[in-house]
């Protein structure tokens, strides 16, 4: 509970520092992208607090290098 | 100096920085034992043409990062394309090398605090360096690398009083041949990973030579790892440096002169802090450039923030475990990093070399 209150803060001075000052000086295009990569990382954060398993790219990569450089070794 | 430009001092800087950000305290080429000094000496051989590369790309285009010199060699649609092959490069390896850091802090000294918790507080300075800009970046760098030399050469030094040369013995036993499999891995990582700062520099006639920068930093890094990795050698021997995760940090541990200089680990911890620190900063300011090339932002700043927070996203679900981040680094990263390391710059310097043939006035040439 503490780690999720920490991040939201973390979030909300961001929001306050960076977001805000960006919606102000910028096109409206950077603020909406801007906007919705924050959110996204929000929300795994979130889910990263949670203990919510998430899958990550190292295994698909993994699989991947190992199919092409034929790396039956390391199955 | 032009506005949001560097130095080469500070060039070369960054480039010692960046090369040395991880590799001091992970070993890589470990896996050699004894022989460790030559498979970093093969790999710096092996790397020394594709440095080449990456400086000649620079070169052929004065002014213009990696980003402009795809757009101008390329167009607009595949030159997004490429970027956005580079961008997930450069943010992948930003959260591998933020996820060592939080490993080794944790097993170090922190093994209570929460990953999270330590992959922020380590991307909120990177934020902060990235906002600030490349010349900020360049300074820091400038200031911080005579330290660390003084530092590193230090603890090295320090180290010598519990080194034993029989450990180098036998040199190669069996041979070259098993060593070029591990030098192609210190190859990759860190040597071919100076890519990311062609993201980051651009050749400005009579103020920044790539050349000079890119090839100072590698030498100088090259020789830091390469004393480093001997040191680990000498003190701790061969079967104990590839059974540690971080023998680096082990080899100053057993130092104790006097009993009374002694702990100095904390040395090591703080060098990996500050040049770990420059090298995401540098695959941060990357990802964060290449994003804006590809959505047309004139300025980078504006997304370094959000990012930042997803590259700390990725920094947390991207393995399991330690061993996991060790298996991946030393069997598939070294595979996984080709595309991005050998064969995109070799492309984009074929035909920058090509487009510059018949145009020498227009390229820096």
């Amino acid at each position: 509970m503490m780690l999720i209150i920490f991040c939201t803060i973390v979030y909300l001075f961001y929001i306050i520092h960076d977001l805000i000052p960006t919606y102000k000086s910028e096109r409206k295009s950077v603020f909406w992208v801007y906007v919705s990569l924050f959110a996204l990382s929000y929300i795994i954060h979130l889910l990263i607090l949670l203990d919510v398993k998430l899958p990550s790219p190292s295994e698909p990569l993994k699989k991947l290098v190992t199919f092409i450089f034929e790396l039956s070794a390391l199955n | 100096m032009t506005k949001g430009s560097i130095t080469n001092t500070q060039g070369v800087a960054i480039a010692v920085l960046f090369t040395i950000g991880s590799a001091i305290v992970l070993n890589p080429g470990g896996d050699t034992k004894q022989d460790v000094w030559v498979t970093i000496l093969i790999s710096m051989l092996m790397a020394a043409p594709f440095v080449f590369i990456y400086a000649r790309i620079l070169q052929l285009f004065p002014e213009k990062d990696l980003f402009e010199i795809l757009r101008e060699l390329y167009g607009n649609i595949v030159s997004k394309i490429i970027a956005l092959l580079f961008i997930w490069y450069a943010f992948h390896l930003g959260a591998i090398v933020l996820r060592n850091f939080s490993e080794f802090i944790t097993t170090v000294s922190l093994p209570e605090t929460p990953q999270p918790v330590l992959i922020a507080s380590i991307g909120i300075i990177c934020i902060w360096l990235v906002r600030c800009g490349k010349e900020i970046m360049g300074q820091w760098s400038g200031i911080l690398f005579p330290l660390l030399l003084v530092a590193i050469i230090t603890q090295i030094v320090l180290s010598m009083t519990q080194a034993d040369f029989d450990n180098l013995r036998p040199v190669m036993y069996n041979g070259v041949k098993p060593l070029l499999g591990s030098a192609f891995a210190v190859f990759s990582f860190p040597f071919a990973e100076t890519v990311i700062l062609t993201m980051l520099f651009s050749w400005i006639k009579n103020k920044f030579n790539t050349y000079k920068v890119y090839y100072l930093g590698f030498f100088i890094g090259g020789i830091i790892l390469l004393m480093a990795s001997v040191r680990n050698i000498l003190v701790l021997g061969a079967e104990d440096t590839i059974l540690e995760y971080y023998p680096s940090y082990e080899a100053v541990s057993v130092v104790s002169i006097a009993n009374f200089f002694q702990r100095i680990e904390v040395i090591v911890t703080i060098i990996f802090m500050l040049t770990g620190i420059v090298k995401i900063s540098a695959c941060l300011f990357g990802a964060s450039k290449g994003l804006a090339f590809v959505l047309n932002f004139k300025n980078y700043k504006a997304i370094v923030v959000p990012v930042a927070f997803l590259m700390m996203n990725l920094a947390c679900i991207i393995y399991k475990n330690t061993m996991e981040m060790f298996e991946w680094g030393l069997g598939i990263y070294k595979h996984y990093a080709i595309p991005f390391q050998i064969i995109l710059p070799l492309l984009i310097w074929i035909f920058a070399e090509i487009k510059c043939w018949g145009a020498k006035k227009k390229c820096g040439g």
